[in-house]
């Protein structure tokens, strides 16, 4: 593996810092509750912009890798699950690996690996899974069982899947998008 | 010692070259100045010495250069940087850390010092630099002088031998200018190597030992310390560089223009992100229209936070702008008025320069588009990427914007910093133009060469308050004395 | 204005970064494996605020016990009695926002009273490689950066006649999106490639050993809470 430079450590530094102010706002829509269920799918369309910004400037295995980290530290920080910095090493990794399979040129590796690194979020979603009995018992507590019921049908054991699926396809989404404003701005504003 | 020999360079993926056959000895504890007009190649010298060139910006190097007998070319960047410290243009970009003291620690501990010897050298520097009120703070809270301050404060603390600037003063106020100064007259005097690309240079009159003139990348004139004292206005006019003694300026001021008889008039205007200590108060002030007016003042006078009032963005100020006796709310004035900022690139927002004018006009309207274009010389740039363009050109690009919008008022925010004497001029001649096309312009300036070619009256703000107005002509002493009070 | 870290200001007690942290994961762990638990929410509630006494933010800990115990009112007297599914939905979310408060709170003493270099330096102190730290310092370097950008292109917008106003978000909100990020990319990007530069002439990629200046230690604040937080940790199997 290639030793990273400064230059490439500050590169991730900077997309780092880009790609998680865009994820926070428009993970801020979540406010709006009926958008709820769909802010992933949009948080992973988003931050296709400045990742495919981002794979411009990698050459080496590892850059990839670091951003999934580094963002997922901060999402940590500012409170989500510490799952997501598990989520956030495993699916940057893999995003890292199949996008170094086509020597991080090759567009259709670069698109399939952006949907793969859009999963680093996922750990901040699984809760809604994994800790389901605990999740569904306290909000029996608040508002009885019949309550408890009728939100957990709205989210059944197999919509985890569904919810992989819509991530990868917006980290997918994303990455086309992203080409686009490459293609519009960044190229010819001479940065990329 | 540093030598370079034969030296040619240009950029990757640029086929004109920067820099042809260059040539230069620098003897220990001598100060180089290196000056011509933008894209001279004085940038490219300064990045060949600090050893950027090849080790951070790639391109075609030929020739030889020799810091203490040794290749930079072999030698690793933190080998190079150990002996040398760089500064450079823009303050806001060049520091690491958030706090102040950290960034003064910085380059010593990446050079693994002991930390007692950290603590004295920055003690060392601090006293050196008179810098105690600006430590242990943020540097997001300082103003753009008080961070190159400290940008030249954290290479100071390493102590390197040579010491290499590009365009230091670029977006310096003249107090800060000053200071700047100070802190090189305090390197010159420990006998340090100084090396400065610059086209601002009054404030090193008397320190420069050898003056390199370039032209397109090749010397044209080099001058010794009584060449350069020898040096008349015509010649440094020739150079198109700026003035070595501000008492030389050369200037033909604009006139004053009535006409219409039209006004703006501001009343009681108040404004404070503090209810008890506010940022600007004016009582009141008439200025006539279709002028062009110099705001000058210190460094948080209260200027921008004035051009901000006046275009409407601040919601929450008090007071009654009257344009020719009508008074104005600020989503009226937020319409007729455009603001050229000082970062211009944070009002470009779209991929062609044709597809931004159409954004301010509100249609598509590509006849009139490229008139305007046409009269700022951009038609050639019409489908080039707002952002691919030269500093001066993307300022053009939102002039440009300015006429399309149709906006009546227009504010620059130090639409010349840091440009040559040449460019100077180019947004002079714009500015002129604009007052014929009956706009009413208000500069925020630090920059008294232009003031006087090309403004028509000037307001004094001082702690908020406006002190003094007044038209130019006939008052050229007042204006003088103002930037010559803080020049030491 | 409180950035994601900056510079500290601290007076009074104040807990070392590396025990900051360390609280910081605990209480993630505790919030997310025993979310059905009042005593457990309402016992971290009490211990983060008590963090923010002791360190003389009283205000921000009298914010704090207020929204919460509003919340509290909220999801007992007030939501049960709403039906629908729009009920259901805002139920759950305020429910999660209510459970995340712990955390949210804890994110917030460790950003209001850490400085970056304390941060750098404690993460030296634990053998965080270098590939981790210098990006996250670039992340804290620029947060504010990011702040002051957006805040000069929402201006500029506004004088372009293309304010972020409700108007404009509704019609053309790709569009909007576009003004205001491409901008802002571009110039983060290009200032990042001049701090690159810059922080390479002085002689960051030195592969000799880094010394750190800042000055960072356990005291018996910290030990206490740790130990307090230990035993919370505890109740995750009771």
């Amino acid at each position: 593996m290639a030793k990273l430079e400064i230059k490439d450590l500050i590169n991730v530094g900077i997309f780092g810092v880009l790609y998680y102010v865009i994820f926070y706002a428009i993970g801020m829509l979540q406010l709006i509750p009926v958008l709820f269920p769909f802010c992933p799918i949009l948080m992973a369309i988003a931050g296709g912009i400045p990742f495919m910004l981002f794979i411009t400037r990698v050459e080496k295995f590892g850059m990839i890798t670091l951003m999934g980290i580094i963002i997922s530290i901060l999402i940590f920080l500012t409170g989500m699950s510490y799952l997501t910095v598990i989520t956030g090493i495993i699916f940057a990794i893999l995003g890292d690996l199949v996008i170094k399979s086509g020597n991080y040129k090759d567009f259709k590796k670069i698109a399939i690996g952006t949907g793969v690194f859009s999963l680093w979020s996922f750990g901040g979603f699984l809760p809604l899974w994994v800790m389901r009995d605990s999740y569904k018992a306290m909000m029996a507590q608040g508002y009885g069982v019949e309550y408890a019921n009728t939100v957990f049908a709205l989210v059944p054991d197999w919509s985890i899947i569904a919810y992989v699926i819509m991530i990868v396809v917006g980290g997918i989404i994303g990455a086309y998008i992203g080409r686009a404003m490459l293609k519009k701005h960044f190229e010819r504003a001479g940065i990329a | 010692m540093i030598k370079l020999e034969n030296v040619s360079f240009s950029y990757l993926n640029e086929n004109k070259s920067n820099l042809k056959d260059f040539n230069l000895n620098i003897e220990d504890g001598e100060l180089i100045l290196l000056t011509g007009e933008s894209g001279s190649g004085k940038t490219t010298i300064t990045r060949l010495i600090n050893g950027l060139i090849p080790h951070y910006f790639n391109g075609t190097i030929k020739g030889e250069i020799y810091f203490n007998e040794k290749s930079i070319s072999d030698m690793k960047l933190y080998e190079i940087s150990e002996k040398m410290g760089s500064v450079f243009q823009n303050p806001r970009s060049q520091f690491f850390n958030v706090d102040t003291t950290g960034e003064l620690a910085f380059e010593c501990e990446n050079l693994g010092m002991p930390v007692d010897e950290i603590h004295q050298r920055i003690e060392q520097t601090i006293n050196d630099f008179h810098i105690e009120k600006l430590m242990n703070k943020s540097l997001f809270d300082l103003s753009g002088g008080e961070k190159q301050k400290i940008a030249c404060a954290s290479v100071t603390t390493p102590n390197p031998d040579v010491y290499v600037l590009d365009e230091p003063s670029s977006n310096l106020d003249f107090i800060a200018i000053n200071s700047l100064r100070n802190i090189i007259k305090f390197w010159k005097e420990k006998g340090k190597t100084i090396i400065i690309a610059e086209h601002r240079i009054y404030y090193l009159k008397d320190l420069i030992d050898k003056m390199i003139y370039l032209n397109k990348g090749v010397v044209e004139a080099e001058f010794n310390k009584d060449e350069i004292n020898r040096l008349s206005s015509d010649d440094i006019y020739k150079m198109g560089i700026r003035p070595i003694d501000l008492n030389q300026i050369r200037y033909q001021t604009p006139e004053i223009t009535l006409k219409n008889h039209e006004f703006i008039k501001i009343e009681d205007l108040l404004f404070g992100f503090k209810s008890n200590n506010p940022v600007l108060s004016i009582k009141e002030i008439t200025l006539p229209s279709n002028n062009i007016t110099a705001i000058i003042g210190l460094n948080g006078a209260g200027k921008t936070t004035f051009a901000h009032c006046f275009c409407g963005l601040h919601k929450k100020m008090k007071g009654r702008i009257k344009i020719n006796g009508k008074m104005t709310k600020n989503k009226e004035r937020l319409k007729r008025c455009y603001m050229v900022m000082q970062d211009v690139n944070h009002q470009l927002f779209t991929e062609s320069v044709l597809s931004e004018l159409f954004l301010s006009m509100g249609e598509d309207d590509e006849e009139r588009a490229e008139k305007i274009l046409e009269s700022l010389n951009l038609l050639e740039f019409k489908d080039a990427h707002p952002m691919s363009l030269s500093g001066g050109q993307k300022q053009r690009v939102a002039i440009a914007c300015a006429i399309a919008s149709e906006s009546d008022i227009i504010f620059y925010d130090e639409p010349t910093s840091g440009l040559d004497l040449k460019h100077m001029h180019h947004v002079g001649e714009n500015i002129l133009k604009l007052q014929k096309m009956g706009k009413t312009q208000f500069i925020i300036t630090h920059d008294l060469e232009f003031i006087l070619n090309c403004c028509t009256n000037v307001i004094h703000l001082d702690d908020g308050n406006i002190t003094d107005y007044y038209p130019i002509k006939g008052n050229e002493d007042k204006l003088f004395e103002f930037f010559m009070k803080y020049q030491n | 204005m409180a950035y994601i870290l900056g510079v500290s200001e601290n007076n009074g007690i104040i807990l070392d970064p590396r025990t900051k942290l360390l609280l910081l994961i605990i209480i993630n762990v505790i919030v997310f494996n025993k979310l059905d638990s009042h005593l457990m929410s309402i016992l971290l509630i009490f211990f983060v605020t008590s963090l923010f006494i002791f360190s003389k933010k009283y205000k921000t800990a009298i914010v704090s016990l207020a929204i919460y115990l509003s919340y509290t009112l909220v999801l007992m007297y007030i939501l049960p009695h709403l039906t629908g599914f729009l009920a259901i939905l805002i139920g759950s979310v305020l429910v999660m926002f209510y459970k995340l408060m712990p955390i949210i709170l804890m994110g917030a003493y460790f950003i209001l009273t850490t400085g970056v270099s304390e941060f750098v330096a404690s993460m030296e102190k634990i053998h965080m490689p270098q590939e981790i730290i210098i990006p996250l310092s670039v992340v804290f370097r620029f947060f504010p950066t990011v702040v002051e950008e957006v805040k000069s292109i929402i201006d500029c917008m506004k004088i372009s006649g293309i304010g972020l106003n409700f108007k404009n978000l509704i019609t053309r909100p790709l569009k909007m999106l576009e003004y205001l990020l491409i901008p802002l990319i571009i110039s983060i990007v290009k200032g990042g490639d001049e701090l690159s530069a810059a922080v390479l002439t002085r002689s960051m990629d030195n592969p000799v050993q880094r010394t750190n200046i800042c000055k960072i230690g356990f005291h018996w604040q910290d030990y206490l809470y740790i130990l307090l937080g230990l035993l919370l940790l505890m109740g995750l199997f009771i």
